[in-house]
């Protein structure tokens, strides 16, 4: 099956303004991945590894001055040389998008309606009538209690986990094809996450839409993603299937993540796990090391890792770019084993 | 929205106009030089014309008697006689206001439409000519306002001959009022319209690169609509305020414009005044002065209200 959206050797530069005048940090370096129709994929990583920003790229929804490249297909379409016209086009009916914080997102001076109605009836040029009812019927659908009243109201009239859920029914409304969620819970509450997540991933499967879901809880992409890409320093150092990442990681970092989930161990009785954090910081594409980019956190580094970039190396429906990947794959295992 | 709302801050409005009233009034007599002085020129003068005078002005009364005497001629609409024209100060100042309420509302539209409109201009285009307005706002604001009016004068009049140096024009029609006022009305706006630029200018860069906004831009709004329903809807709630606060400081700035421009307005008549000694004229105007600002504080204060929906249900609930 031909893919839905096709990301290809995605490099994005950003401005920064420096002592020196203005120069560009490169913040995705050469990052591609495919999404299937219908299909879930997560991008998950620490804070700065380009996750949001690819997220952003597939819309080209990036800061003024940025500098793209690569390679950006929706249903065959090339989304980076699109005129104003064409990107707003697919952005009201093609791709929607789901923000992180729901307060954030929804303008606090325009009504909860004016919010849901605006895209599909401004941008997209439907009937006003038409949508609002179908809008009260999809407000229902994730949950929302007396859907008029709450179209009349206000962002902060209403709880976060309330508000998400309308915006999510809002991104649904335009009828995309493809969801882009920017880490969709993590402003929420922890008792309304889950709802949330089920909700999402409910309106997603009976409506069949493709959906590239950025997180940087590698539980949470496993449960509602059918493949995990983890990104790191601006690239995807591995892609696999979620329901084996978590046990037979083949990348080191993954393998590090994976270990550094904090886990309650029951049996443990009142013993607090321990946690094992990935020692140094997470460096973002423009200060990683010539070498592999997780080269100087890597427990498994050898000199030979610093010296090029270890390409991405497709084996089945899995893609890594680690030198040692074949000859660690036991180890790595038996790494996030000993953990669980 | 009247009980919860509208009274405690009208009610704020006359406390604070009521309290600062006493403070311009006590302010005076902290002041050298009293009004027998004045009167006489300081030429001896026999007894019996200074017990007049002292009888006149209740100037042997204590403050607080003779506060209450002036609060409750002020509620009566007599604020007092001037020393230095022998004549009512209510109908002084009324004579003058229309002058002064002409050149304020005149500086205000420029503000308004120059000050705001340079600002959008400025947010919406980022480039050379954007930080060549903001660079050309931030020299203005500089200038002091005697500065300007000369500089306008020495051109616009002296050279040009476009407009009148000097005189406010009040016995002409209605356009000769407007070419008498023109330059000092620019004048008069000319460092605030830059202030309002540059402020317009900042708040609606910060709204741009709010999250909303962005949702807003990823659902395929055009840029227009994006601009006018979620930049400038947003962005306009510190315009407003500052905006407000300007124009009911310009009243303040009409004292030196109109010494400047020899217009009768209540400015030139405030400073005469101050220079005279002339207190019961002196208080009026600073009353009014405060007044007034407190009014355009209190109109900022409704719209705000008005335009932000958290402020008003914040009030309802």
């Amino acid at each position: 099956m031909a893919p839905l959206l096709s990301v290809e050797g995605l490099v994005v530069d950003l401005p920064v303004r420096g002592p020196t005048g203005r120069t560009h940090h490169r913040i995705i370096d050469g990052v591609s991945f495919d999404v299937a129709p219908g299909e879930a994929v997560g991008l998950v990583g620490e804070s700065g590894s380009g996750k949001s920003l690819t997220l952003r790229s597939v819309v080209r929804l990036l800061p003024e001055g940025a500098e793209v490249r690569g390679s950006l297909r929706f249903a065959d379409a090339d989304v980076l040389t699109m005129n104003r016209k064409q990107l707003n086009a697919l952005r009201s009916s093609g791709v929607a998008t789901i923000f992180q914080d729901p307060r954030a997102a929804v303008n606090p001076m325009r009504t909860v309606g004016d919010f849901v109605l605006e895209g599909p009836v401004r941008a997209g040029g439907r009937n006003r009538d038409e949508v609002l009812r179908e809008a009260l019927g999809l407000l229902t659908d994730v949950g929302i209690d007396r859907p008029e009243q709450r179209l009349r109201q206000y962002p902060h009239e209403l709880s976060g986990g309330m508000l998400q859920r309308i915006v999510i029914a809002a991104a649904i409304l335009s009828r995309p094809q493809l969801l882009l969620a920017d880490e969709p819970t993590t402003a929420l509450d922890v008792t309304t996450q889950s709802d949330v997540i089920a909700i999402l991933d409910e309106q997603r499967h009976e409506r069949g839409l493709a959906m590239v879901f950025v997180t940087h809880d590698l539980d949470l992409a496993a449960a509602i993603c059918d493949r995990t890409c983890v990104m790191y320093a601006g690239r995807i150092v591995e892609d696999q299937l979620s329901s084996t990442l978590h046990d037979a990681p083949q990348h080191p970092y993954t393998a590090a993540l994976v270990a550094a989930r904090p886990v309650l161990d029951i049996d443990a009785g009142c013993e607090l796990p321990v946690l094992r954090a990935i020692r140094g910081r997470p460096a973002s594409a423009y200060e990683a090391p010539s070498g592999c980019p997780f080269e100087p956190r890597c427990n498994h580094a050898e000199p030979a890792c610093s010296a090029t970039r270890p390409p991405e190396v497709n084996s089945g429906c899995s893609r890594v770019a680690c030198f040692r990947a074949s000859e660690l794959r036991g180890i790595l295992a038996l790494e996030v084993e000993t953990h669980a | 929205m009247f009980r919860d709302f509208l009274l405690p801050k009208v009610g704020m409005a006359a406390i604070t106009i009521f309290a600062t009233s006493a403070v311009v009034f006590g302010a005076l007599y902290l002041a050298p030089g009293d009004p027998v002085t004045f009167l006489t020129k300081g030429r001896p003068a026999d007894p019996a014309t200074i017990a007049a005078i002292t009888q006149q002005y209740h100037l042997n009364d204590p403050l607080i008697t003779r506060y209450q005497l002036w609060v409750s001629g002020v509620l009566h609409g007599d604020l007092g006689q001037s020393i230095m024209f022998r004549q009512d100060v209510t109908t002084l100042v009324g004579s003058r206001m229309p002058t002064t309420l002409w050149l304020v509302a005149m500086a205000s539209v420029l503000i308004v439409t120059v000050g705001i409109g340079v600002g959008l201009f400025s947010a919406l285009r980022p480039g050379k000519l954007d930080d060549s307005l903001m660079l050309g706002a931030t020299l203005a604001a500089a200038v002091p306002i005697f500065v300007i009016a000369i500089a306008l004068v020495s051109f616009f009049s002296i050279r040009l001959g476009w407009f009148p140096t000097f005189g406010s024009g009040e016995s002409g029609g209605f356009l000769d009022r407007l070419k008498h006022l023109t330059l000092p009305a620019v004048a008069l706006a000319f460092a605030a319209v830059a202030f309002v630029a540059r402020i317009t200018r900042a708040s609606l860069r910060e709204e741009m690169d709010k999250e909303h906004v962005r949702a807003a831009r990823s659902r395929g709004l055009a840029s227009s609509d994006v601009v006018r329903r979620h930049v400038v809807r947003n962005g306009f709630a510190p315009i407003v305020t500052v905006t407000g606060l300007t124009i009911a400081g310009l009243f303040v700035g009409t004292a030196i414009i109109e010494k400047a421009f020899a217009l009768n307005g209540i400015g030139g008549l405030l400073i005469d005044a101050v220079s005279a000694g002339d207190f019961p004229v002196v208080q009026a105007i600073a009353l009014l002065m405060v007044i007034v600002f407190i009014l355009t504080n209190l109109g900022t204060d409704l719209l705000q209200h008005y335009l932000d929906p958290r402020q008003r249900r914040a009030v309802k609930e």
